[in-house]
């Protein structure tokens, strides 16, 4: 019965059905979803940004799994299950700086930056800090498989996905213009959202132009439905573009610095693409962002919206009021959204609703998005690991 | 015993005050007297608490207070 509804799912647009309500609302599938969709990828799980120096380390909670990101004294950002190997305590609840090892709050087993085990107080005894049966050595933090690109940190929970470059491959090569070093705008240029909703109808509705002239009046003004297409890679990722990107302009037609060496298209190109399972992003001339999706049940879901730049904000201050200009902008926007997202996340607790049609003209990214899921927890379920 | 009272008291405070710093500068200073006493099993507990306050901290002498729990049989 299930299986047939799925079925429905990757079937071709002209009679597909959308995923079912229990993919919205039900603990059990959520569950199921988050191995087969977010672990089993290369999901987005914070930024660079969030730890600048050395040391930094911060918590994140990824779909209910505690993660921790530290970057070290090399630079490199690495990511790491935030439980202790001893009695599997949560070892850093908030973001901070390690001055020296992590120490768990519990029994202060300490562990170095790179997650190797260092101290292991009277494991032995009180003051006999070893024990024959307690190998450091096999007690490092567990490490989670991770990967930076844009400044946007990823994970692959299974450790079973193909590396990021190629599970990216299409996009990266698709935006490889757009490969440059990225600048963070600074603290208004990230802004979250708590909403009540499920992680995917953010995707759902990031992907597809449809609703543009409804929800988004003022865009259409300048940027016509007609003037937006499609991007489609199934089973990877989703999208649309517009042909009429307006920069933001000062009182004086001053303009934000492009990024470096695009090709005409970008002039007045942008392309808005969902990398699923769970990132969001905007290529444009002059600024790029990212959103991403920190699942908290089937009904909630964080929205973190970070916007970038082809230079570092600190070392020009003329452009600060554009800056400042551009996060306003753009928060209003996806705030526009929100009702959306939030109220056909209410219309699926509606047992009547079939899962939906989809427009073979207008819904083709939004159906990409689906069959993707869909396959992938098809799959799942057949391994018979659901 | 007096100065022990002492830094057990001013450890209490540091505990309460969540200052790393001076935690492991008391736990070795106590460690020392109860080592240069003879109590060797008391001195380690106190050095492995020391020990683990410069590590987190990252102070310096946490290299010395390894040496020293290493030489008297208490860490690897
Ligand atoms: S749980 Fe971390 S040291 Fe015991
Ligand atoms: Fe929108």
């Amino acid at each position: 019965m299930i299986q047939q509804a799925l079925a429905m799912v990757t079937g071709p647009i002209e009679t597909a059905r959308g995923l079912p309500n229990e993919h919205y609302t039900d603990p059990r599938v959520f569950e199921e979803e988050r191995k087969a969709l977010l672990f089993a990828n290369w999901a987005a799980v914070g930024i660079g940004n969030d730890i600048p120096q050395p040391g930094d380390a911060m918590p994140v909670d990824f779909a209910g799994m505690p993660l921790l990101l530290i970057r070290g004294h090399d630079g490199d950002i690495r990511v790491f299950q935030n439980t202790c190997r001893h009695r599997g305590m949560i070892l850093i609840e908030e973001k901070c700086n390690l001055r020296g090892t992590i120490r768990c709050p519990y029994h202060s087993w300490c562990y170095n930056i790179d997650g190797s085990l260092r101290a292991t107080p009277h494991v032995g005894g009180p003051g006999m800090n070893f024990d024959q049966h307690i190998d450091r050595k096999k007690l490092g933090l567990f490490a989670v498989r991770s990967h930076v690109w844009r400044d946007i940190i990823f994970v692959n929970v299974s450790d079973r996905a193909p590396p990021f470059e190629e599970y990216a491959s299409e996009l990266l090569h698709r935006w490889k213009e757009h490969c440059h070093p990225v600048y963070h705008g600074g603290a208004s240029s990230g802004f979250t959202f708590d909403v009540a909703c499920n992680w995917k109808l953010a995707v759902e509705n990031f992907c597809e132009s449809y609703h543009l002239p409804w929800i988004h009046p003022g865009l259409n003004s300048y940027s016509r439905l007609e003037d937006h297409y499609h991007i489609e890679k199934p089973g990877r990722f989703a999208g649309q573009g517009t042909r009429v990107y307006r920069q933001i302009e000062g009182e004086n037609g001053e303009c934000l610095p492009d990024f470096e060496n695009l090709s005409e298209f970008w002039n007045e190109g942008a392309e808005y693409i969902a990398l699923f399972p769970n990132l969001l992003m905007g290529a444009q001339r002059d600024h790029g962002f990212a959103i991403i999706l920190l699942p908290q049940g089937p009904g909630r879901t964080i929205e973190r919206n970070e916007i970038y730049y082809s230079f570092d904000p600190a070392a020009h201050p003329e452009y600060r009021d554009l800056i400042e200009r551009n996060a306003v902008q753009w928060r209003s926007v996806l705030e526009e959204d929100i009702f959306v997202i939030e109220g056909m996340q209410r219309g699926r607790h509606g047992p009547l609703f079939d899962g939906g049609r989809f427009s073979p003209k207008m819904d083709g990214p939004t159906h990409i998005f689906h069959s993707w899921a869909a396959s992938r927890i098809v799959k799942q379920r057949g391994n018979g690991d659901a | 015993m007096v100065m022990l009272d002492r830094i057990e008291k001013a450890i209490l405070a540091a505990h309460a005050a969540g200052n790393g710093q001076a935690m492991a500068e008391l736990y070795a200073e106590a460690a020392q007297h109860m080592l240069s006493n003879g109590q060797i099993e008391r001195g380690c507990f106190y050095l492995t608490q020391g020990y683990v306050f410069a590590l987190e901290e990252g102070l310096a002498s946490a290299s010395g207070i390894h040496t020293r729990l290493v030489e008297l049989g208490h860490e690897i």
